[in-house]
Order: structure tokens, then sequence, then C-alpha cells
């Protein structure tokens, strides 16, 4: 497996970098994205669920894109620690900027391998905020949404903008309520199926992995 | 003296009133540390971003509560590896308030980067 690391200039004292992963086998005509958890839950680029998925998809002759969002990879936004700045967007709970470095690391990471790929978002957790949000400017041929967790953030908007999604669920996942998920289901034609016995997937990740890629070969 | 009870009586209350994380003013949170492997339990308070207390009790309400064993817990402040990691290894589980539970898993990363445990008590502290 070959990593490539792309580092994106956000800000001139911002830079957020995406690791490219591929094999010699790569098909080089599909980019797969995979969207990071919230940073105040363990996620980054090396969490659990984002690495094995990565991997996965590598091992599956795919080329496979994650990244953390703004200040893990550092540490610090704007000398400030980065916990300290995502308490506060926790606070305020508006994301309008990691949208918009998401934004920038696709189209970087997209300009340099292969402009006219098709391309496929993988979303976890938090990451399903930012994926969705993304949806309608890059209109991702496919999308897998892994545990969004409706109990902790207005989803509603999100997934009227995007019917007919397909998500994978836990069990019993405390941020992702299966009641809440089924009603969404019924209310915007989300495609629901489980997997896993809570949020994190810690020792499900390959079970994980393995009905992510049954759903991308649909 | 097992190493858990110099952690908790001498090295942790030599660093309260220390910022957890500077910046983090106004974070304050009740939790525990308990171990499954020698039936023990520590309460921390932390007010304003510090650690302000530690007591030894079985019985209280916390938000939070952290399970682990000995050695985990070592290996956690000594950092050689992360609370978050221990948690995704199956090291540690978290009780309580999960979202509150991992953010404070990432406030003590910073933590015990910053003032890693180094004392070594004895061989058998694990």
């Amino acid at each position: 497996m070959y990593e490539e690391i792309i580092p994106v200039q956000i800000t001139e004292s911002l830079t957020v970098n995406a690791i490219v992963g591929y094999n010699d086998f790569a098909q080089q005509d599909e980019l797969v994205f995979i969207f990071a958890p919230h940073p105040l839950l363990g996620g980054d680029m090396n969490n659990n669920v984002v690495d094995t998925l990565f991997k996965g998809y590598v091992d599956a002759n795919k080329i496979a894109v994650k990244f953390s969002y703004r200040g893990v990879d550092s540490g610090y936004v704007d000398n400030e620690p980065f916990i300290v700045y995502w308490d506060k967007l926790e606070q305020t709970k508006e994301f309008g900027h990691i949208v918009d470095d998401s934004h920038t690391v696709i189209n970087s990471v997209i300009a340099q391998f292969n402009p006219d790929a098709r391309l496929t978002f993988v979303s976890y957790s938090f990451g399903n905020i930012i994926a969705l949000s993304l949806q309608k400017q890059f209109t991702a041929e496919k999308f897998i949404g892994i545990a969004p967790p409706v109990n902790e953030y207005n989803f509603e908007p999100l997934f009227n903008n995007n019917r007919g999604t397909s998500y994978i669920i836990p069990d019993n996942d405390v941020f992702c309520g299966s009641n809440k998920m089924q009603e969404y289901a019924t209310k915007y034609g989300l495609i629901i199926t489980t997997c896993g016995d809570d949020h994190f997937f810690r020792g499900n990740e390959q079970a994980l992995l393995e009905k992510t890629m049954t759903m991308l070969e649909v | 003296m097992q190493y858990v009870d110099h952690f908790f009586t001498r090295f942790l209350p030599s660093k309260t009133r220390i910022p957890l994380v500077e910046g983090m003013d106004e974070y304050s949170i009740l939790f525990s540390v308990d171990f499954t492997d020698i039936n023990r339990r520590w309460l921390i308070t932390v007010v304003n971003g510090m650690i302000t207390d530690i007591q030894e009790s079985q019985n209280a309400n916390t938000t939070v509560r952290f399970k682990v064993n000995t050695e985990s817990f070592y290996k956690i402040v000594t950092k050689q590896i992360s609370p978050q990691a221990a948690f995704f290894m199956r090291q540690t589980d978290i009780q309580g308030n999960i979202f509150e539970g991992m953010k404070l898993a990432r406030i003590l990363s910073f933590f015990f980067e910053n003032h890693p445990y180094s004392e070594r008590i004895s061989a058998d502290h694990v």
C-alpha cells in the first residue's frame, strides 16, 4: 500500500493533511473519501473505524482518502489548543468552517488525482454532518453514513436534502437512536441496516468494513 | 505501596490548581476512576479547568466513570498509551455521559502529555 500526504492550505496558519492510500491495482476512476468523527469523540484519521475502512478500501483496489479536521493533527488552531477550539465549536454547533475546510481538501485531492473521478463518501458519526453538507456541492455517486449522531444534532435538514441515502447503525448506540433513525427513514426514505453493538464499533471494525463493501458493490 | 496510592495521594495532588488544558477555564466535572482489578475507586473534581479535589470513595454519583485495570491505567498516566487509544482497544470503558467521557479523555491526554507520571514505586506496581 502506498500513502501520500497532501497538505492542504486552509488559511495562512492552518493546514489540513489528507492521506491518500492506494495500491498497484487501484481503480483510478473512483475516489473514496472517509469522513472522521468529532475530534472530541476520538475523531481523527487514525480512529479505529476510519483506519479500518481506509486500509480495507485500499486492499480492495480503491483509492481511499482520509483526513483529520482542523487543528487535530497540529494540536492547535490559531495558537489555541484544538480541544478548546472544538469545545467552543461544539457549544455553537456551527460547523460551517469544517464543511468549508473539507470542501477544500476534497477539491485539492480530486485536482491532484483525477478531476473526473467518481466520488464515494463514507462518513462516520459526526462526519455525517460534514459529508451530507457537502453532498450538494459534489453529488457523490455513492454515500454510506455510519452511526449519524441524531441524538446530539439536528439531522432533519440534512436528511431532507439527501433523501434515499443509506446508513449503517449499531444496535445500542447512545448517539444514534434506532427509533429516531427509523422515524427519519420513513420520513425521508433513508435505507437503514444494522451492524455492531455500540457507537464505537470496538471489535466490530471488520464486520463494518465488510458491510460497507457490500453496500458499495451494489 | 501500590503505584495507584502514590499516584492519587502524592502525584495528582501535586498537580492540582494547574490548568488541565490552557484555555478551558470554565470546564468543570466530577468523574471517577474505577479500578476493576483491585476494587478501588477515586473521585476527581475539576473546577474551572483545574483538579481541585481527589478522594477515594466507593459511593458517589459522577458524570463520568472510567473503568480500568491498574496495568492499563499505568500505561495511560505514563504516556505509553493515550486514554482514547485505551478506550478504543477496550482497555478502558466509560460509563455515564459518554460524550463528556470521551471529551475528558481528550483533555486528560493533553494533561498527561505535559505531566506524565514518572515515579518508579516498585517493580510490582502493576
